[in-house]
């Protein structure tokens, strides 16, 4: 590739696809906001550097996917499995136009084509989902909890306009002027704008420390504008924004403290009466006199203002619940205060039993005692102790009945503040000691730091736990290097094993040609420290290329989600042994198989939902997908609790095709009638559908895992599921081979395979029809002549008195292999057949010997 | 010129960009009580807010728009004059 940063681009752009898709199943799975900022965060940056090349069509379509996500974060938009499947669709595209990408620098000619029709789809949810969803109480649940500190003014006009109301944050990032930004002009340009508050993010820096080109500030602000159209004005900060949806009964927010005054009991009764009557003037014209008796600061004289200027337009339940927050929140109520307050930010969880809230208010009530409790000068002390009793005051929502009411009668008496400070810390020694110790991890931070009660030393080893987790967490250091150069370097390591065999050869030599066996001794000398370094230097390359079989693992989540959606079923799967690690070719190979096995068994072993609870099953299935590593063997299972594979329904159908005669049939015993799926051309769903069963099923599987050096067979019980079973060489490298010699020929054979090696005299071989056959230990083992598979000319003089017979496992029978003799055993490095010679049957590959001659590598399976 | 510096009195006039943010700053830090005049000024730019936020001097007039007034809601008014 010439373009560098392209070079760069295209692994980058794969891994956060990558992130986005993972983070997407999760999602469905259950709802995590961390999981939509991970998908957010994935989407966003592809977007963000796709646009760094010429390849429109690619960030328009991930960017019409960020727009989706945009609305799913701000509530608007529900994550309908449809809509994750467009989003994996595209994603999926975004990946084949990554691939292109990588082979020709260019998208494909149809890329802009296949764009516009995914744009269309998701921006189709868009305008569906945002204004449907924005009208559900789903997503208006979610009020930020600063709307209360928006001026009351504000938040009453916006009552009254009516209308889609949003309330959003924006913070922009602090060198958003270098981009040009103006974040002041992009607010006070927001459609339907009706209030805004301007604060710093955190203290305002001195003047003389200011630096005048970084921004701040935060914009909290109301809009009555729909989602949609706010979203787009604020586009390209999407990830600077909060956007939440609100009702507008989230803006009535009724602050300040309590006013005990009998009179709101009063007013209550003549209220209630006068919404009844409708008399709305009345309503208002009587809120109005009280305000003016009353202090303007108190929670009471907030209402009564809602009340004023909502008398004429808001609807009766609305003002019931303002007058009901004005005489039923009276201090000595304070529970069925808790009921009737109109919904706040912080009111929703206060009517259900919300146990770490109420843990959370006590720490916080203890925060106040400890404050109390340092001495000031009496000036300070009057402000303090207010500010302690609105803390306490928003509290009490959240804390148990009982100490509400103790806690409240303490706080009607202003002027004792030792009373106060001792109901305060009442319930704190308790529940901090609560909330800390059983697990340190689940508590929020500020509720440590404040909470005056938690011993330094409780504190202190949460606190580093943490740090541990962060630096635990941090992503290993990782080098990400070019398969080839690993090969490469394979290559060599493979080479100087080759050549390092040469040194046992010269040694040889030398003994003969000179007759000097010291100089032979001191070669073999150093050939073992070489043979050392070089098997030290072949594993550490191995490892190199070991990778976790997760990684081909991670693709199954996927997989087994949109096939059971295509089918209809119901499956989960669980994975094993995912740490387990193999080299990477063989994972590489094991890839497609295990996509067919699984296909396999969501298609034919689980059923569906209805049979299996006809079948007296859990309606949903499990697939289990486990790895594990048995001495040089990658084991891979891959098992159903499905309904297994009938062995009368094989056979009947084995027979049928005339893969077995019924005499054999009748002879085979259940396993081996279920193995007969492998065979070629065989497949028990009659029904050809779209995922499996085209006829090409298991065979494919057996070949594949065949040629990569392993087998593959299959348990079932009728009723209760099929596991087929993968083992697989941990790695292709280095084989073991044993060298034969067939008519003056040598070839190589893998040692995995040989299982022994005798001399059967010719009278013990017997014909059987056209094979000739020997017995083995009471088995009849048959027999293949090496010479006569691979079309060598006819032996010369008389037949030996006896053969040797190599006997060979293939697949899981043994087969007894005619060679004229058996030379030594070594590694070899086995190269594939390539080029003119890669369609060449019955030999898996060459090796180099190490006196230079190129051995050829049977394939057993292929001579029989 | 958005930025005329005349004794004690700042006037911003006009659209006052990014640029404008720094050497107001600076004219700010130097007559820490100084005046700045806003009845002529359409527009300011954040970053100028950022600046009238920290500074707080005391303001003639004051510019349209909810988020300038909301941003300097803070600051102190000059006698008229």
């Amino acid at each position: 590739m010439t373009n560098a940063l392209l070079a760069q681009f295209i692994p980058e752009a794969r891994e956060l696809l990558e992130r986005a898709g993972s983070g997407l199943l999760a999602l469905e799975k259950a709802h995590s906001a961390e999981a939509l900022d991970e998908i957010f965060r994935a989407v966003h940056t592809l977007k963000g550097t796709s646009g760094l090349f010429d390849i429109a069509p690619l960030t328009n379509l991930v960017h019409a996917a960020e727009d989706l996500l945009v609305e799913v974060r701000a509530g608007q938009l529900a994550l309908e499995p449809e809509i994750v499947d467009g989003l994996l669709d595209s994603l999926d595209l975004v990946g084949h136009w990554i691939d292109a990408l990588e082979t020709r620098e260019v998208l494909p000619d149809d890329a802009a084509d296949a764009m516009s029709g995914r744009v269309v789809t998701l921006r189709g949810w868009l305008q569906v989902g945002g204004p449907a969803a924005a009208a559900s109480p789903v997503a208006s649940e979610a009020a930020p909890d600063w709307i209360g500190a928006l001026p009351e003014s504000v938040r009453q006009a916006a009552y009254a306009a009516g209308g889609p109301l949003i309330a959003w944050s924006y913070e922009p990032d602090e060198t958003c002027f270098f981009r040009g930004d103006d974040p002041a002009h992009l607010v006070e340009q927001a459609p339907g704008l009706l209030g805004v508050r301007v604060l710093p993010r955190e203290t305002v820096p001195a003047p003389e420390f200011c630096d005048p080109v970084l921004s701040w500030l935060r914009f909290e602000a109301l809009c009555a504008a729909p989602a949609e159209a706010l979203s787009e004005h604020l586009r390209y900060v999407s990830d600077q924004v909060q956007l939440s949806p609100i009702t507008k009964d989230a803006l009535v927010i009724l602050a300040g403290p309590e006013d005990t005054a009998e009179v709101f009991g009063d007013f209550g009764v003549r209220a209630r009466a006068l919404v009844a009557t409708e008399a709305r003037a009345e309503l208002k014209a009587a809120a109005a006199a009280l305000l003016g008796i009353i202090g303007p600061a108190t929670r009471q004289a907030a209402a009564l203002r809602w009340i004023a200027a909502l008398a004429p337009t808001a609807d009766a339940d609305a003002l019931q619940r303002l007058v009901a927050a004005i005489d039923g929140a009276a201090p000595a109520r304070p529970v069925s205060a808790a009921m009737t307050a109109p919904p706040t930010a912080a009111a929703p969880a206060s009517t259900g039993t919300d146990a770490p809230l109420r843990q959370r208010a006590e720490v916080i009530l203890a925060a106040q005692a400890e404050m109390l409790d340092v001495p000031v000068e009496a000036a300070l002390d009057a402000g303090r102790r207010e500010s302690v009793r609105t803390v306490a005051l928003r509290c009490l929502p959240h804390l148990a009945p009982a100490r509400a009411q103790a806690l409240n009668a303490a706080l009607a008496q202003p002027g004792d503040a030792a009373a106060l400070r001792a109901v305060l810390r009442e319930g704190g020694d308790t529940v901090s000691a609560a909330v800390v110790v059983p697990a340190p991890k689940a508590v929020q931070k500020p509720a440590v730091s404040t909470a005056p009660t938690v011993p330094l030393a409780a504190g202190a080893p949460s606190e580093a736990s943490e740090n541990g987790a962060g630096s635990g967490a941090a992503p290993a250091r990782m080098l990400r290097v070019d398969q080839a150069k690993v090969d490469t370097l394979m290559n060599f390591a493979a080479e100087l094993t080759v050549a390092k065999n040469g040194l046992a050869y010269l040694a040889g030599r030398v003994e003969q040609v000179s007759g000097s066996r010291q100089l032979g001794r001191e070669i073999k000398e150093q050939y073992a420290v070489i043979d050392r370094i070089a098997q030290s230097l072949q594993v550490g390359v191995m490892a190199i290329r070991m990778m976790p079989v997760s990684q081909v693992f991670q693709r199954f989540p996927r997989l087994v989600r949109d096939t059971m959606r295509k089918l209809g079923k119901e499956a989960e799967l669980v994975i094993q042994g995912e740490d387990t690690e193999a080299d990477k070719n063989v994972l590489e190979s094991l890839a497609d198989p295990l996509i067919h096995m699984v296909r396999n068994a969501l298609d034919h072993g689980i059923e569906t939902p209805a049979e299996r609870l006809a079948a007296g099953k859990p309606a949903q299935g499990t697939l289990r997908l486990s790895a594990r590593q048995e001495n040089d063997n990658v084991i891979i299972e891959v098992a159903d609790d499905g309904k297994g594979i009938d062995p009368d329904v094989v056979r009947d159908k084995a027979v049928r095709v005339g893969l077995i005669t019924p005499d054999h049939a009748a002879q085979m015993t259940a396993d081996e009638i279920v193995n007969l799926v492998f065979a070629p051309g065989f497949s028990t769903k009659e029904q050809v559908s779209d995922l499996s069963g085209r006829g090409v099923g298991m065979d494919v599987v057996r070949n594949a895992v065949r040629k990569a050096g392993g087998d593959v067979w299959l348990a079932s019980r009728l009723g209760q599921g099929s596991c087929v079973t993968v083992q697989l060489p941990l790695t292709m490298a280095v084989t073991r081979i044993v060298t034969v010699e067939a008519r003056g020929q040598q070839y190589g054979v893998a040692m995995d395979a040989v299982a022994e090696t005798v001399k059967v005299p010719l009278g013990q071989i017997h014909r059987i029809k056209q094979r000739e056959t020997f017995v083995l230990r009471d088995a009849v083992i048959p027999l293949v002549r090496l010479a006569d598979s691979l079309g060598l000319a006819p032996a010369t003089g008389a037949p030996p008195d006896e053969e040797a017979v190599m006997v060979a496992r293939v697949g899981r029978e043994r087969i007894g292999i005619v060679v004229d003799g058996f030379r030594e055993r070594m590694e070899v490095i086995v190269r594939p057949l390539d080029g003119l010679l890669a369609g060449l049957v019955g030999f898996s590959g060459t090796a180099l010997l190490g006196d230079g001659r190129v051995l050829l590598v049977l394939n057993l399976p292929d001579l029989i | 010129m958005p930025l005329e510096h005349d004794g004690a009195t700042i006037r911003l006039t006009g659209h006052c960009s990014v640029e404008d943010a720094e050497p107001l700053l600076d004219v700010l830090r130097a007559t820490p009580d100084a005046t700045v005049d806003l009845t002529e000024a359409a527009w300011l730019h954040t970053a100028v807010l950022q600046v009238l936020m920290v500074a707080t001097p005391a303001l003639r007039g004051r510019p349209d728009g909810l988020v300038p007034a909301a941003c300097l809601a803070g600051l102190p008014a000059a006698e008229a004059g």
